[in-house]
């Protein structure tokens, strides 16, 4: 890429100034001159703050002033406008494309300050159209053709080229090789990879499923349905066997008696049997202790019978005295009045009283005796009346027990006769017993088969969100294996990449060394005593003596400016940069024997690269002028408008 | 040059890997160009050169 004109507008001392930098004849090297203070550092300020924002080679004095010109602020406030506009276009090529860079600052009038600057890149593109960018991708544009970081090397002081390799340049000068040599882009591409190839890695890790534990667990179901289901495959066949066996148990013993079942009335009728005979056995022990009791009262009877006779006989002919208490009759007597009713005894009645006693008086003792044994053999004669009835009625107890005791021998003797008809008793019993347990069987059988349906289910529904998770799992495993796959792919690119910026760095290096040491040894008047360049692994320049000893630290000043000189054209050179060399007040420091020896160089360095000189009429001098005069494709001089109060540059 | 120097060094370590030269063909020319969303780019220009791998393994 090279400049084709350089536009500043109301930048500092420049009002309106254009240099138009056309290529004439072979070499592209184009001369400013001017004094101190015309401007010339402001030249290079305005290239850096047209492409960077930056005012890099700006004096201290200049800093507190705004960029605006003075003349322009003047004229603009008098003109009445409120804002005026800070301008520097730089035009370029780059094979047969234009591209425009462009920074505008306004500047408010009023308030006397700033504002937000805007820059933009408009490029024309193969159709003829132009495209403009701005913000970041004009930023990105700038760096493409002249990186930032390595901006001093495609414009700078030659005032400040004897402090070039002062303290710690070295990571400069790598970061500077590595741009200019494009080292970078395979560096960038590198980490990029690397990035890339990190973040897949993680990607992958992410994705990575653990199948054997889903596959252990899934064996694990599987295992427990298997069971499940050998489970209910034994429980329907013990089902099977079961209604196999009740139904030809039931099939034999349809028809037949349950023999099991009449030995237990065997049994039971045995028991009531004897019960019913201890029953009989008891009320004929009643019955005969009952007749044993009445036997001696009814011997007596016909005493009985005859003494009470004679008793009923004796009282019927008054020949036995009532039962009167004499102590009674006597009291009555004494007191002349009843003592039952309290009447009053007459006479009559005293006489009458009189005459019982007399009676009572006469026969007591045999009185007594009757009277006194009568009750008891009243009683002994409804004893002896009652017993035909009691002996009756236990008597038809008797005849009742010994009834029943007669039918449970009939029935023992049926059920006997019954069991004896069965040949094959005890068949029949197992049979029965058999029947019965294959029924309680099944009934257990068929709720464990519940169960283990039920416990089947739910180990099918885990099986089956299994087999799903290990699908998912799988599917996720083939990802990640493609993602391993393109990690793999990446990393051999980065190992490519990585061998490329190595061995180019080293080449770069090596050239470098070389083609430093060339321009150094071109410049340089004192040729035979420098040995040669080396650039050490950090990139750290050193000079050797022809003696081996390292002498960059004790090199002149204008030696180390043409040591910077020498290598900022190697590293052109070598890098094969297409980008233009701007140096203000190159030969500042250089002794004029080494004038010739820089123009001649500067001047083969242009055949393929644009080259901007700024000089001080005093260093353009006679030797400088003897060898570019007539070669270079423009020259310019800028001269102070006099009329200016202001100094501003025409 | 150097971008000459690139290219001619890729081409000397990727003899055998026409995939690998292809692809990484394809981002220098992208660092070359103006730069964007590298990530994007880098990934789309991978998933091409692994999906006709994936295309040459199927054949």
């Amino acid at each position: 890429m090279r400049f084709k004109s350089i536009e500043i507008t109301n930048y500092r001392q420049y009002r309106n100034l254009k240099f138009s930098f056309p290529l004439m004849g072979q070499y592209d090297l184009h001369i400013i001159v001017g004094r101190n203070t015309m401007g010339k550092t402001n030249v290079l300020n305005a290239i850096n703050w047209c492409l960077y924002g930056l005012e890099p080679h700006l004096g201290m004095n200049s800093k507190i002033l705004p960029k605006i010109n003075l003349d322009a602020k003047k004229d603009a406030i008098a003109a009445g406008k409120t804002t005026e506009w800070i301008t520097v276009i730089i035009a370029a090529e780059d094979d047969n494309h234009k591209i425009i860079f462009e920074r505008k600052l306004p500047f408010n009038l009023a308030q006397d300050f700033e504002l937000q600057d805007q820059f933009t890149v408009t490029m024309s593109q193969d159709s003829g159209d132009s495209l403009i960018y701005s913000a970041d991708e004009a930023k990105s544009i700038v760096n493409k053709y002249m990186p930032e970081t390595i901006r001093k090397y495609f414009y700078f002081d030659g005032e400040q080229l004897n402090t070039y390799f002062i303290g710690d340049q070295s990571s400069r000068i790598m970061d500077s090789i590595r741009a200019i040599s494009q080292v970078d882009i395979i560096s960038r591409i590198a980490q990029r990879l690397d990035k890339i190839i990190k973040k897949k890695q993680a990607e992958a890790g992410l994705k990575a499923q653990d199948i054997g534990s889903i596959n252990t667990e899934l064996n694990k179901i599987e295992e427990l349905v298997g069971q499940y289901k050998r489970q209910i495959e034994d429980v329907k066949t013990q089902i099977d066997v079961s209604n196999k066996i009740i139904k030809e148990n039931s099939e034999y013993l349809q028809g037949q008696e349950d023999v099991s079942k009449l030995e237990k009335k065997f049994s039971r009728l045995k028991e009531e049997h004897a019960v019913l005979e201890a029953e009989e056995q008891k009320i004929e022990r009643d019955l005969l202790s009952f007749v044993k009791e009445y036997k001696i009262l009814l011997t007596s009877y016909p005493f009985i019978k005859k003494t009470l006779d004679i008793i009923q006989e004796k009282e019927e002919q008054n020949l036995l005295p009532p039962n009167i208490d004499k102590k009674i009759l006597q009291d009555i007597l004494a007191s002349h009045k009843c003592l039952i009713c309290n009447h009053m005894l007459d006479g009559n009645d005293e006489a009458n009283i009189k005459s019982l006693l007399d009676q009572i008086q006469v026969s007591s003792g045999t009185s007594h005796l009757l009277i006194g044994i009568k009750s008891e053999l009243e009683r002994a004669m409804i004893e002896v009346n009652e017993y035909q009835q009691v002996k009756n009625a236990l008597l038809a107890k008797y005849r009742v027990a010994q009834e029943k005791v007669k039918k449970s021998e009939t029935a023992i003797d049926t059920a006997d006769k019954e069991l004896r008809k069965f040949s094959n008793k005890e068949i029949i019993i197992n049979k029965h017993k058999e029947r019965k347990e294959q029924e309680d069987l099944l009934v257990t059988n068929n709720q464990k088969l519940g169960a283990l349906q039920s416990q089947l289910d739910i180990s099918m529904k885990q099986l089956s969100a299994l087999e799903k998770k290990l699908a998912s799992a799988m599917e996720k495993n083939n990802e990640c294996a493609r993602i391993n796959k393109s990690v793999d792919f990446l990393k051999r690119a980065k190992n490519v990449a990585v061998q490329i910026e190595q061995e180019m760095m080293d080449e770069v290096k090596s050239q470098m060394e070389k083609s430093c040491m060339k321009y150094f040894s071109q410049l340089n008047w004192r040729q035979d005593i420098y040995d040669r360049i080396e650039l050490d692994d950090s990139y750290q320049l050193d000079l050797f003596h022809k003696e081996g000893y390292s002498c960059v630290g004790t090199c002149s000043a204008a030696e180390r400016s043409l040591l910077a000189l020498s290598f900022t054209l190697a590293l052109q050179e070598v890098s094969g940069f297409n980008a233009l060399l701007f140096i203000d007040t190159p030969v500042a420091r250089i002794a004029d024997v080494n004038r010739t020896n820089f123009a001649l160089v500067l001047k083969e360095a242009s055949k393929g690269k644009q080259i901007i000189l700024a000089f001080t009429p005093d260093e353009y001098s006679e030797q400088i002028r003897n060898v570019l005069e007539g070669i270079t494709s423009t020259s310019v001089t800028l001269e102070m408008d006099e009329a200016s109060a202001t100094g501003t540059i025409i | 040059m150097a971008t000459k120097t690139i290219y001619t060094k890729l081409g000397e370590k990727t003899l055998d890997d026409t995939k690998l030269r292809e692809f990484l063909q394809k981002i220098i020319q992208f660092e070359l160009g103006i730069p964007g969303w590298y990530e994007k780019e880098y990934s789309r220009i991978l998933d091409e050169a692994c999906d006709e791998e994936g295309k040459n393994n199927e054949v």
